[in-house]
């Protein structure tokens, strides 16, 4: 991967050996700041695909994983958004909240968990960024399930 | 997950696919392209999973390139799309560590709702995932050239007329037919089955049939089948049946009425049974009542064959062929009759349109037989109209007849009256019109002098 970083990398990538594949990546424009997130999970705070890239669940097995986004985790910035962004893409698939997540999860992110991109200023994904975690982080224990959007009541 | 209600299959009916790319989303691939070949997009959607995340339930189906096309460009809806699937046939299953299983062709009227996208949902590109792939293997054009590969701008949303002529040229391309959903709706329904498959017409929209046209052309080809099976109840000779209401209408009703089943967009597919299995469908002897009719269908294509067709059909079957027929003549749609009977693995098509539905008519009044005789009689005249050529005449015994004068006559009409006896001579003509068990009788005098007793 040839970067030029707009952070010095003294830490090692959670999924180096994934993202090493790629020629280009975003992880050239990310920044390690600190900021508070919001992500969908599953109801269950402990559920194993709660903070697992995309690219390394089962689903996307079998599919071509053409740029290193996949390897990064979803937030947005704030919880409205992130509400917002779910309640959509349930528009085109109503029970994609069974596979993507009907909760959301908030907490902050520091400097030492890892990089993140510019939130996007795109009307249709406002305030969503993309979030490359370093080596030994695990977010499971920074982030509390603050809000139920689907699911039974 | 929902209880389906569509019709199990036991092969995937996409057997040889390639992966062309996921269309959406980053968070799950949930519409995937697949291809047969460069021109049959295959698109398969994730639409529901178990509690557990491992079993996942698809809905698969072929789309065109059009369609493809008009739905990437923000032309068709994600919802319309799937409504536009070729022959409207989409096949669900669910899918568990690389096996699928419950493989079902599900008519699109019977998806539960939440496993379609809401109707204002359109293609973003900021949601794609491999959308260059799919542009480039089915070659689809840059925007700008976009309108070139479509008959017009589409309206937004694409109207539905759009589709059904889409949607005609791709019955000819899909390889799941009508042919084979009607073959899998005569096996579930364990009977002979036909699909009145109504492919054309200004009346006719891709998915939606006027109720007039509809109406009228379910209302006679029950008629058809009643008459027939009234015929193979109780022979050619039988009396007309007045009502179904009567006592022996109620006592035949499940055994000379048919039954929708099913109605599917294509452009509009109704799949219709008899209510009770025919005896005759499940041997391998006889032609069941719905043979009969596609016999009849095929014989009424040529004069000599309708001729000799008649000692298998009373009169009340040929009125009742004639009236569907004008209903398609009037309706001026283009209709395609499949039949399927399962038990003995046969199939037979047969196609209307309005310029045969006329020839077939016209065959079938063919069949109206007239025969003359010349009859000499004393008589008196009892009216006389010197206009219409008509007369009303006095037997000896008392009897009266109506009939007219030959052409070559009427001027002679003033000169007769109403004292003298004349001597006539009638032609006699016998007609047997088609649909009809009563001789019809039409007299015309072609001789006439005064009596000289």
């Amino acid at each position: 991967m040839r970067l030029k970083p707009k952070f010095i990398l003294l830490m090692d990538f959670k999924y180096k050996s994934y993202l090493d594949t790629y020629k280009t990546c975003m992880i050239s424009d990310c920044e390690e700041l600190e900021r508070p997130a919001y992500r969908w999970v599953f109801e269950d705070k402990n559920d194993p695909d709660n903070f697992k890239p995309q690219f390394l669940k089962s689903d996307f097995e079998n599919h071509s994983k053409k740029n290193c986004n996949g390897y990064g985790l979803s937030f947005f910035d704030k919880k409205i958004e992130a509400r917002n962004a779910l309640i959509k893409r349930c528009k085109d698939k109503e029970n994609a909240y069974k596979v993507v997540g009907s909760h959301i999860a908030g907490g902050n992110l520091k400097k030492e968990d890892g990089v993140s991109s510019k939130s996007s200023t795109d009307p249709k994904n406002f305030g969503h960024f993309s979030f490359f975690e370093y080596v030994n982080v695990d977010l499971v224990n920074s982030f509390e399930i603050v809000e139920k959007v689907f699911g039974d009541e | 997950m929902n209880e389906l209600q569509g019709y199990e299959v036991a092969t995937f009916p996409f057997p040889d696919l390639d992966l062309v790319g996921i269309l959406l989303y980053h968070d799950f691939p949930s519409t995937i392209v697949y291809a047969e070949d460069k021109q049959s997009p295959i698109i398969i959607e994730w639409v529901d999973c178990a509690d557990d995340r491992k079993t996942h339930r698809y809905l698969a189906y072929k789309s065109s390139i059009k369609d493809l096309t008009k739905y990437i460009y923000g032309n068709l809806s994600h919802y319309n799309l799937i409504k536009s699937a070729a022959d409207g046939l989409i096949v669900s299953y669910d899918e568990a560590n690389g096996r699928r299983d419950n493989m079902q062709i599900i008519p699109f009227s019977k998806i539960p709702l939440s496993y379609l996208p809401k109707k204002d949902v359109y293609f973003e590109s900021d949601e794609e995932v491999d959308l260059n792939d799919v542009i480039d293997f089915f070659n689809i054009p840059v925007k700008k050239n976009y309108y070139s590969i479509i008959e017009k701008e589409p309206t937004f949303p694409p109207s539905e007329i759009t589709n059904e002529k889409v949607a005609i040229e791709r019955q000819l391309l899909s390889e799941i037919s009508q042919k084979e959903l009607l073959k899998v709706v005569a096996r579930q329904e364990n009977s002979e089955v036909i699909n009145m498959h109504i492919k054309e017409g200004s009346k006719i929209g891709f998915g939606t049939a006027d109720t007039y046209v509809l109406g009228r052309l379910l209302i006679t080809i029950d008629d058809l089948y009643r008459e027939t099976a009234l015929d193979h109840e109780e022979g050619v000779d039988r009396d007309n049946l007045r009502s179904i209401n009567s006592k022996r209408g109620q006592s035949l009703y499940p055994r000379i009425s048919t039954r929708v089943v099913l109605a599917e967009a294509a452009s509009y597919s109704v799949f219709i049974r008899p209510i009770e299995t025919d005896e005759t469908s499940t041997d391998n002897h006889d032609h069941s009542i719905l043979q009969k009719i596609f016999s009849l269908f095929s014989s009424s294509g040529d004069k000599t064959d309708l001729s000799k067709s008649k000692e298998h059909f009373s009169s009340y079957v040929y009125k009742s062929y004639q009236e569907f027929l004008e209903v398609i003549k009037l309706s001026n749609v283009d209709l395609e009759c499949n039949f399927y009977n399962p038990f003995k693995e046969e199939s037979i098509d047969q196609e209307f349109e309005y310029d045969k539905a006329i020839r077939l008519l016209e065959n079938i009044r063919y069949l109206t037989t007239t025969e003359t005789e010349k009859i000499s009689l004393n008589i008196q005249f009892k009216a006389l109209n010197t206009n219409t050529g008509h007369y009303t005449l006095k037997l000896k015994d008392g009897k009266q007849l109506k009939g007219h004068f030959d052409d070559l006559l009427t001027s002679l009409i003033p000169s007769l009256n109403f004292t003298d006896r004349y001597d006539v001579t009638i032609s006699r003509a016998k007609i047997n019109s088609t649909g009809s068990k009563k001789l019809k009788f039409e007299d015309t005098i072609i001789s006439c002098l005064q009596s000289k007793t």
